[in-house]
């Protein structure tokens, strides 16, 4: 009788192991999101004394124009001038 | 609202390693770690091609999906940033990644992970701009600067690009008229496949 205790104690014990190693993790912030610091957008202070481009700092549509147009100088058709014909 | 992307073209890079060689130096990144990589297929045969590899910055990230103490947050320019002083180094974010991007320095005697390390889009992370601690921590803050990532205009041929998705697009689009083949972009439908999803 002692024995099938025992077994019947020590089954239930893995039971409660196993069903807790398969039960989903905790959410660390309750479902919210993000858990962080917040951060400054990028647009805002201007970056310092590397800035390049003379967008104003905090003026989102000037910093967004000014990464567009650097975006664009990628394409080196445009620093030849013209845009070689398709075949 | 610009959304940030990275495009990287199979037809044009040449494994220089430029890319690579910029963001470590630009950041200063400890040794092993790599936030940006050359991946080459098919090396030594006909057809070989070489991409340069890092975080995507995915609409629907994977690595901002599993953390479970969720330092992960997206900027309003779709680029992924996590907080370093919350990350346990736990490496849920690696196996999630469709593109091994985190990075984890090996700390101590044992090896144990650090916190995790990642391309930012040279955007920094969740301290002031342009400050020291979010240097030491995060790399330099370009895009606070007006200027894109430096692996991109570093690039000698241009092969990867990074900016709005939109005009990085037009550029790839343009390139694929004249030359008329090597329309595939890699990791594009693993990276922005899926949109993004409510308050992500």
């Amino acid at each position: 009788m002692a024995l099938r205790g025992k077994l019947i104690l020590s089954g239930a014990l893995a039971g409660l192991i196993l069903a807790s190693g398969c039960s989903p993790l905790e959410d660390a912030n309750e479902g919210k999101g993000y858990a962080g610091k917040p951060d400054t957008p990028e647009f805002q202070t201007g970056g310092g004394q590397y800035t390049a481009g003379g967008f104003q700092a905090g003026d989102k549509t000037s910093w967004e124009e000014n990464l567009k147009v650097r975006a664009k100088d990628q394409n080196e058709y445009n620093r030849t001038g013209s845009a070689p014909k398709a075949n | 609202m610009a959304r940030m992307k990275f495009l990287c073209d199979a037809e044009r890079c040449i494994e220089c390693n430029g890319c690579v060689t910029a963001c470590k130096n630009e950041h200063e990144v400890a040794w092993g770690i790599n936030r940006r990589r050359v991946v080459t297929i098919n090396d030594g045969e006909p057809g070989e091609r070489s991409i340069s590899v890092a975080c995507m910055h995915c609409s629907d990230a994977p690595c901002q999906a599993v953390c479970p103490v969720n330092c992960f947050y997206k900027t309003d320019e779709g680029v992924v940033l996590h907080d370093k002083d919350l990350c346990i180094g736990c490496g849920y974010c690696f196996y999630a990644c469709p593109f091994g991007a985190p990075q984890f320095p090996q700390e101590g005697a044992f090896g144990q992970r650090g916190k995790m390390d990642k391309c930012t889009f040279c955007a920094g992370g969740p301290e002031e701009d342009a400050s020291q601690a979010e240097f030491d921590k995060y790399g330099r803050n370009r895009l606070a600067e007006g200027k894109l990532p430096l692996c991109a205009e570093m690039c000698s041929t241009k092969a990867l690009l990074a900016g709005d998705g939109d005009v990085v697009s037009d550029i790839f689009r343009n390139r694929v008229v004249v030359r008329g083949k090597g329309a595939e972009v890699w990791g594009w439908s693993s990276a922005y496949g899926q949109p993004a999803k409510e308050g992500a």
